[in-house]
């Protein structure tokens, strides 16, 4: 039995993330994205992908990252999320590694708790660290202000 | 398929059995000998009865049993069918749904004891009860009224409160009940078997429908109105192009993406039958309480509607339904009197219409009591009593849509609480539909619904805030106000907190969208010019300034979805024609969020127009201008649209100026001619000036009455100055502001106009000399 799991990677910040395939349904450039006034600051607004309305996150705002420059996120991803679609703005998206078990390992306990709650864990690569994203929390903090989830 | 999807299919089943019972009981009571429909009853009752049993729902099982033993006893000739016994039968019936509704709740049977009905039912099979039982129910309320009613009727209504009721009431005592109830069992069994062979001959008649959730219905409908969009997106490419293969296939996607669109529209339509099926039994209970004898007819059944839209019609439809037998129909005896049939008529007609739907609910009734509506608006300090005097009957038929009017003046079970009418109308301009009343006294009432097509797709005037456009319900929209600042001492002043405008010299509240988006926090400047929308929600009129006014256009409106759920300002998303999404506002969520419909119903802004400014007879009228004639103006009624039309137009048909308008020729009238005092122009015109057209429609057919310019709609008394002597073409004139202003006589210019033409026409015999 093989315990490889596979992951969609993109970049963000300067962070490498990845995201379990199964949850990822397409990846789309340079989508036109309407902003919604006075939704909450992580939906950036959002888009029509073949006549379905996708809310679009602001991964830089969800993860509480900073960014130095404008936004400019090309990518969205669109991941299937408890029913419903969502797509989350990236900056770019690598390929898609497939992974053993034994190089992951918990969030650090360093973390913030921001992070923590979003990140399943880190993958070591040989030149670097994956971020995997747990795709059921990204829209959560929408509904529950308070970190409610603490530990994953 | 699992234990859950099995006993959703038995609820469904259930559902669609008892819906068809309940028609079937109300037909039956007119035909008790139809031999066939006992037997589909029965057979009905007994499929109930099996499907309990496999579930062991226990309550459902001895209800329907009981039931179905009364109603062998009828197929077989032993008993027959009276009020009585449908009375029970349908109490039976309700009962049982009341069952089914908690088992679709809860998985389970629900609690209960309805060894009364059960009794009563067996009872009656046994024929041993039937003069002392019942004799004095008729009724069928919904909810128990304890006092005055015999103890076996509360008997039969144990079922909706799902009390127990004291079983020694009823004359039989349960050891023998039981008895029955094991003897009927063989019984019924073999008769069941007997009447068996007939059901697969019967189900061959009936194709049986597919049911699909709805669910996947609006996924494949949004597939499909994609694929309009991709198709939109690949038509240009043909022309481009010039490869008469990639032509035509693009056609052919082109045909069948148009054709797609339309059956899966279709889908989504239901027959109007939907709802009515209930119908015929509401009226039978209501008109039993009533003790009054009335009978239904439905005339287009087969008009279909969108689903959600049945589903939002059912209770108005309902209202109406009651309010006609309630109010409207006569009891039997002043029928008579009044030279009416004994049985009183309500007529529910379907009809599309202009792509929309009419439902017509008509009654030949008593018709509305004027009288009583005008003293009870005196009563209840709407008008004076000499305003009142002064109403019409249309002007006294828009008192019953206010809040809180009943005419009755005892609160039944079925009307007199004053919620009615407003609440009617409120749920039917919700989903973007009309009513009407028209009432005649002595010869009845007719109310018309004017109900969309679909729900799914509406109008909207699409506006600019910011760099993004949104879109407005053009339900929600009364007019459009350009207000230039700095003009005239025209400028925004300060209500409490609230800034206001001047319309027509009524206070009008203003919001501004951009403050309302957070957009920006602009104010406007001294002098700007500001688009104003006048706006109708929650009862209050307000304006909304906007950056800019777009377009009018259909647009289908979408979900945002649960992340964006608690964003007040937003009833939806649309997806325009190029793929962008842009966002409906929600003027009722609006209005209230910023709070200003609390501040304008604490401190209404126009106290003297509240109310009885409503009734002030004003009359609206076009402002317009013929060379020599600065001021004239036409009744508002009378006018249809407004055109501007270029010379290019113009045709010549015989000795007249036509135009082609629309579908129609439209012929050109110049008021000119017609009116005294006006200059006839006749100098011609350049290729780019431009003729401003007033359009009136006579018996569907279009005129254009050619002035010089339209001005403005004025508001003036309606009581006009008579001309005299009378003028050619004037009515009279108003005086607005200190300004007298004609008002053009339309029938007498019409009238001149076919009187001239007519003059022109043909011998009516013309000697043809054939010999030579």
């Amino acid at each position: 039995m093989s315990t490889s799991t596979d992951f969609a990677t993109f970049y963000l910040g300067g962070h490498y993330f990845g995201i379990n395939v199964a949850d990822v349904l397409e990846l789309n450039r340079n989508m036109d994205v309407t902003p919604v006034p006075k939704s909450p600051k992580i939906v950036r607004g959002i888009m029509n992908l073949r006549g379905q309305l996708v809310p679009a996150i602001d991964m830089y705002e969800r993860l509480h990252l900073e960014s130095d420059s404008a936004k400019d996120e090309s990518v969205s991803i669109i991941l299937q999320c408890d029913g419903y679609l969502i797509a989350i703005l990236v900056d770019d998206v690598g390929e898609i590694l497939s992974l053993e078990q034994d190089t992951f390992e918990p969030p650090p306990s360093n973390f913030s708790v921001v992070s923590r709650e979003l990140v399943l864990g880190v993958h070591k690569l040989s030149d670097r660290l994956l971020l995997i994203l747990d795709p059921k929390r990204i829209d959560q903090r929408v509904d529950q202000p308070k970190k409610q989830f603490l530990l994953a | 398929m699992n234990d859950d999807d099995i006993l959703v299919e038995f609820i469904i089943e259930a559902r669609e059995i008892l819906d068809q019972l309940d028609l079937d009981f109300v037909q039956l009571e007119k035909t008790p000998d139809d031999k066939k429909l006992v037997g589909n009853i029965f057979r009905a009752m007994h499929t109930l009865k099996g499907s309990s049993g496999f579930f062991a729902f226990k309550r459902l099982e001895k209800v329907s049993h009981a039931g179905e033993s009364l109603l062998g006893k009828i197929r077989d000739g032993q008993l027959s069918l009276d009020n009585h016994k449908t009375t029970v039968l349908l109490n039976a019936l309700d009962s049982l749904r009341l069952i089914i509704e908690g088992v679709e709740a809860t998985q389970s049977e629900p609690a209960g004891d309805d060894s009364a009905l059960v009794e009563q039912l067996l009872a009656l099979a046994a024929g041993k009860s039937i003069d002392i039982t019942l004799t004095a129910s008729t009724s069928a309320t919904p909810e128990p009224t304890p006092q005055a009613q015999a103890p076996q009727v509360q008997a039969s209504m144990a079922k909706t409160t799902e009390s127990i009721a004291p079983t020694n009431s009823v004359s039989e005592p349960p050891k023998v009940t039981s008895a029955v109830l094991a003897a009927e069992d063989t019984e019924s069994t073999d008769q069941v078997w007997a009447a068996d062979p007939a059901d697969p001959v019967k189900n061959q008649e009936v194709s049986a429908p597919v049911k699909v959730n709805l669910e996947l219905l609006d996924k494949l409908m949004n597939l499909v109105s994609e694929m309009v969009l991709a198709r939109n997106r690949l038509l240009p490419f043909t022309a481009q192009f010039g490869d008469h293969d990639f032509s035509s296939a693009v056609r052919v996607i082109d045909l069948l993406t148009l054709e797609l669109q339309e059956r899966m529209m279709k889908t989504r339509m239901q027959p109007i039958a939907q709802v009515w099926t209930k119908f015929p039994r509401l009226i039978r209970d209501v008109s039993n309480e009533c003790s009054k004898n009335v009978s239904l007819v439905q005339e287009g059944a087969e008009t279909e509607l969108d689903r959600t839209l049945l589903d939002a019609i059912r209770d108005p439809l309902v209202h109406i339904i009651r309010n006609s037998i309630d109010h409207g129909i006569e009891v039997p005896s002043e029928r008579v009197i009044a030279g009416k049939p004994e049985a009183g008529k309500v007529l529910l007609r379907a009809s599309h219409e202009n792509g929309m739907v009419v439902i017509e609910i008509a009654d030949d009734g008593a018709g509305v009591n004027y009288d009583l509506v005008r003293q009870k608006a005196v009563e209840k300090g709407l008008v004076t009593p000499q305003q009142a005097a002064g109403l019409n009957d249309l002007q006294l038929l828009e008192f019953i849509f206010l809040p809180g009017f009943s005419t009755k003046s005892q609160v039944t079970n079925l009307s007199g609480r004053g919620v009615g009418m407003d609440v009617v109308k409120t749920n039917i301009s919700n989903i973007g539909g009309s009513i009407d009343i028209d009432s005649k006294r002595g010869v009845g009432t007719t109310i018309r619904l004017k109900i969309p097509l679909t729900l799914a797709i509406m109008p909207a005037l699409f506006v600019r805030c910011g760099n993004e456009p949104y879109a407005i319900p053009q339900n929600s929209i009364l007019e459009m106000v350009r207000l230039e600042l700095g003009l005239d001492g025209t400028g925004l002043e300060d209500f409490y907190g609230t800034p206001v405008f001047r319309l027509r010299n009524q206070l009008v509240p203003l919001l501004f969208l951009n403050h309302q988006l957070d957009v920006n926090q602009d104010k406007p400047l001294p002098n700007a010019v500001l688009n104003i929308a006048i706006l109708q929600s929650s009862g209050i009129r307000f304006g909304l300034v906007i950056d800019e006014v777009l377009n009018m256009q259909e647009v289908v409106v979408k979900p945002l979805g649960p992340l964006l759920k608690g964003v007040d300002n937003f009833a939806g998303a649309t997806i325009l024609g190029n793929g962008h999404v842009a966002l409906i506002l929600d003027i009722d969520g609006m209005a209230m969020q910023s709070g200003m419909v609390a501040k304008i119903q604490s401190r209404p802004l126009n106290p003297s127009m509240t109310q009885d400014k409503v009734f002030e007879e004003e009359v609206s009228m076009l402002l317009f201008e013929l060379a020599g004639q600065p001021r004239l103006a036409i009744h508002l009624e009378n006018v249809e649209r407004l055109e501007m039309i270029s010379p290019k137009q113009v045709q010549r048909n015989g000795n007249r100026d036509v135009i082609q308008y629309g579908n129609h020729i439209m012929h050109l009238l110049r008021l000119d001619h017609y009116i005294e005092g006006a200059k006839v122009n006749s100098a011609s015109l350049g290729e780019d000036d431009v003729i401003p057209v007033i359009v009136h429609y006579t018996k569907d057919i279009p005129i254009g009455l050619v002035v010089s310019q339209v001005h403005d709609i004025i508001h003036v008394s309606k009581n006009l100055q008579e001309a005299n002597p009378p003028q050619k073409g004037l009515l009279g004139c108003v005086s607005l502001d200190d300004q007298v202003i004609n008002v053009i006589d339309l029938q007498e210019i019409l009238m001149m106009r076919n009187l001239q033409e007519n003059s022109k026409e043909y011998p009516t015999v013309i000697d043809m000399d054939l010999s030579a």
